[in-house]
């Protein structure tokens, strides 16, 4: 009795669950072993692990810019790649620190950290940094005079003008322009004594006196200037035939990347010409893009956005990146990069565009 | 004494009143107001997932909220294209970035599969595939990034997370603010480090919404803010 009790528990403790669990427990040990095993085969000899497919926006013909096979490695922040407008990527040496830029498939360096062509290279669309150009400190074509600022362009002097709101130069730099205005009432600097001045007045009455001085200074300043039509933005530029009027315009800022060595004005659904026509009106899905490209016909446009280039016709090429324009005999392209997995290796293409 | 004891009250005011003088919501100003408004107009959705796991809706979101402040910050600037295939192909060690809104990595994404089986039951409804699920490595980083892109799939992560934490390191707080408080840091810093070197990291100020970086901030204190004002308003004192 107490034997075949005992055998039987022991069949029952065989093939109930416990036993069973630990046996499912043992197979999954091993299968995760050997699982773990090829992966790691695959990992290692990178010529066993399945070539990802090249991405859709591949050519047929495409340069190779970079081979990322060899010792140097692309230099990204969290975020970017270190890449520049004109499309040149800053690469560093894992072995001597050294920095080289590679640009349309030519690799210059070594370069040394804090040579100056490393400039440009960590404040890829800063928004910031385009706020703090206003005071147009390091722009080679403004310079200051007193409170007002000189445009020096293609030996041709402009201005001064007490205010550049907005100023743009073509890839080719035989173009550009600005939005000015001529006179500034308050500069900032007087701006910031009358606010001081306000704020510091111990009564209602010395507030409203002070308010009536400054008002009666900023009048006489603007008769002095040239009155109120001098205190309007204007376009000043040296291409022809631009005839840009403030009060007609229905607004839009300076763009030089939109067309191939041109300067537009952009809104937020409309591509307008420097003698206010309209070029393009763009669909709901393109408003508002930040990266817009026109041909030289006027007749398509395409945007970038989150590594995908829609064009006007509903064509979409994804897994892309840094789409520029550039020129090659003397046609305009429209290029683009993406990685290829099959030669490890940044890859161009150029539409014809 | 009583000098001694208004003394020590003036330190621990002025220790607790540093920490809290910054407005955040002033400082990052649209970035923030972006931010209330992805979370107003996804609770809806991920209170029930918090709920069903046992998890406060605002410990979950003020560990979550500043990367919800840096994304709006800075999404038309990111360029993840050539980063995404570069971690597919290369791995994390070419290629270690923040993704989606809630700016997780995929290196802590494949730390969060490994460890979530641990700490999620059944119940939970989430399941994570692991490496071994793959037969190809690549596709067991496609499969991340995938995830990360997506809010409803990133929350799995989140809610992953907290749980691990929780297991890992449940005895050092004393309150919701304490958790939160460490459960950002650790979100930001690493939970795989040790809960010393994360406690010394709360008040580190290393968070920040700009590419070219300027003044650093708490991460655990921006989460701290956002749920005051979030207790705030849902518990008005009247």
């Amino acid at each position: 009795m107490k034997k075949s009790f005992l055998f039987l528990l022991a069949i029952c403790i065989f093939i109930g669950n416990p036993v069973n669990g630990q046996v499912g427990k043992l197979l999954n040990k091993v299968s995760k072993s050997v699982t773990n095993d090829a992966v790691d085969k695959s990992e290692t000899g990178s010529k066993t692990t399945k070539q990802q497919p090249e991405p859709k926006c591949a050519c047929e013909q495409p340069d190779q810019i970079f081979d990322l096979g060899g010792t140097l490695k692309l230099m990204y922040s969290e975020i970017n790649i270190s890449i520049k407008d004109d499309g040149s990527i800053l690469v560093k040496d894992i072995i001597t620190g050294n920095f080289y830029i590679v640009k349309d498939g030519v690799t210059q360096g070594p370069i040394k950290a804090g040579d100056p062509r490393l400039e440009g290279f960590d404040n890829v669309n800063n928004s910031d940094a385009s706020k703090a150009t206003t005071s147009w400190a390091n722009n080679e074509y403004i310079t200051k005079s007193g409170e007002k600022f000189l445009i020096k362009f293609g030996g041709k002097n402009y201005g001064p003008y007490g205010e550049i709101k907005e100023f743009k130069v073509t890839k080719s730099k035989d173009k550009f322009a600005a939005v000015v205005v001529e006179n500034v009432p308050v500069s900032e600097a007087d701006g910031k004594k009358m606010e001081e001045a306000i704020k510091n007045a111990k009564t209602d009455q010395e507030r409203m006196d002070l308010s009536m001085k400054y008002a009666q200074e900023m009048q006489q300043k603007m008769a002095q200037g040239g009155g109120p039509m001098s205190l309007v933005p204007k376009l000043v530029t040296n291409i022809p035939g631009a005839s840009y009027d403030q009060l007609k315009s229905v607004g839009g800022t300076l763009n030089s990347n939109v067309k191939y060595d041109d300067i537009l004005f952009t809104t937020y659904d409309k591509v307008i010409d420097l003698s206010n026509n309209v070029l393009l009106t763009l669909k709901s899905d393109a408003a508002g893009a930040k990266d817009l490209f026109i041909n030289t016909n006027n007749t398509k446009y395409a945007y970038y956005n989150y590594g995908t280039l829609t064009f006007s016709d509903g064509t979409k090429l994804a897994e892309l990146f840094n789409v520029r324009w550039v020129k090659v005999n003397g046609q305009a392209y429209l290029a683009y990069m993406y990685y290829s997995p099959k030669k490890n290796a940044i890859m161009q293409c150029k539409i014809q565009f | 004494m009583k000098i001694l004891l208004f003394s020590f009250l003036l330190a621990a005011f002025l220790k607790s009143g540093w920490s809290q003088s910054i407005d955040y919501q002033e400082l990052f100003g649209d970035d923030w107001k972006k931010a209330m408004t992805f979370e107003k107009e996804n609770r809806i959705w991920i209170e029930p997932l918090l709920v069903k796991n046992h998890i406060s809706y605002p410990l979950a979101i003020s560990i979550i909220f500043p990367e919800l402040v840096r994304y709006s910050a800075l999404r038309d600037k990111m360029e993840i294209t050539l980063l995404k295939a570069l971690y597919v192909n290369l791995g994390e060690d070419y290629a270690n970035f923040s993704i989606g809104q809630f700016q997780m990595k995929p290196s802590f994404a494949e730390m969060i599969r490994e460890e979530a089986p641990s700490v999620l039951g059944h119940r939970s409804g989430i399941a994570f595939k692991n490496v071994s699920d793959f037969d190809d490595i690549k596709d067991f980083r496609k499969s991340i990034v995938t995830d990360l892109e997506e809010p409803k799939s990133q929350i799995n992560y989140l809610i992953a997370f907290i749980k691990i934490c929780q297991k890992n390191f449940s005895t050092c707080w004393k309150d919701e603010p304490s958790e939160i408080k460490f459960l950002a840091t650790a979100y930001n810093f690493g939970f795989d480090k040790k809960d010393v070197e994360i406690e010394n990291m709360i008040d580190k100020k290393f968070f920040n919404t700009k590419l070219i970086k300027t003044e650093n901030y708490s991460y655990a204190d921006v989460s701290i803010f956002w749920y005051k004002q979030y207790i705030s308003i849902s518990n008005p004192v009247r």
